[in-house]
């Protein structure tokens, strides 16, 4: 598994909850960085993600998880973006 | 002189557990940690080409300080079939202020997962202060479709 920090997206709501947007990852307990801690606004945390789904410097790679998820709207998609 | 054959086995197609199997480990231990607002802490999508055997979940909150208004926690594993709707799969919560107030939760059957299909897990605490233990816990095996 690879580690590394990334940026959280979401509002923290039912519908739209804290996440990273991978298909694949684990938050490492203890390293969330709120933005506004009192509002407890979530701004970004360490993952582990799969090896098969980074690159050679250990960050999410786009065409490695295009082609893992080949197929899959919501993961091969031309316009996908990847949290930093 | 006719020989009479039956059909017998098919070319055989391996059993799951012999193609290709990889084992997936989702977890989240939190301890201590203070009322936030909901927050997935992992998810697993099963890749194309494969399928996956959802063998063991487990969801546990326990609440560790009193809250001074208590909410509601919640720890919860959610499935959503590829295409389809999500639903909590398993879900434990705490709804009292008592300290070692325990809830959990184990899955009662292995389920298969297909290609898109994805499970998470998420945690949640509405309350005030306090703070509470959360477990998030899948193990899979995938395997080749």
């Amino acid at each position: 598994m690879a580690k590394l920090k990334v940026k959280v997206s979401g509002k923290g709501t039912s519908d739209d909850p804290f996440r990273v947007d991978l298909p694949a990852y684990t938050m490492v307990a203890g390293t969330e960085e709120y933005a506004d801690k009192a509002r407890k606004i979530l701004k970004s945390v360490v993952v582990e993600i799969p090896d098969d789904e980074v690159d050679d410097k250990g960050k999410p790679s786009l065409e490695k998880i295009r082609r893992k998820y080949k197929g899959q709207p919501k993961w091969d998609r031309p316009d996908l973006k990847l949290p930093k | 002189m006719v020989r009479m054959y039956s059909a017998g086995p098919q070319a055989s197609r391996l059993a799951w557990y012999d193609r290709n199997p990889t084992n997936r480990y989702q977890y989240f231990l939190g301890t201590n940690l203070t009322p936030h607002a909901i927050t997935q802490r992992w998810t697993y999508t099963v890749p194309t080409g494969k399928k996956a055997l959802l063998e063991l979940a487990w969801v546990l909150c326990r609440r560790m300080t009193a809250a001074t208004t208590a909410g509601r926690p919640y720890s919860v594993i959610d499935y959503q079939p590829y295409g389809g709707t999500e639903a909590a799969l398993l879900m434990a919560e705490v709804v009292t202020n008592n300290v070692a107030e325990t809830s959990e939760k184990q899955l009662g059957q292995s389920i298969i997962m297909n290609p898109g299909d994805l499970i998470r897990g998420l945690t949640v605490d509405d309350s005030t202060g306090g703070n509470c233990d959360y477990r998030l816990i899948a193990k899979i095996t995938e395997f080749d479709a």
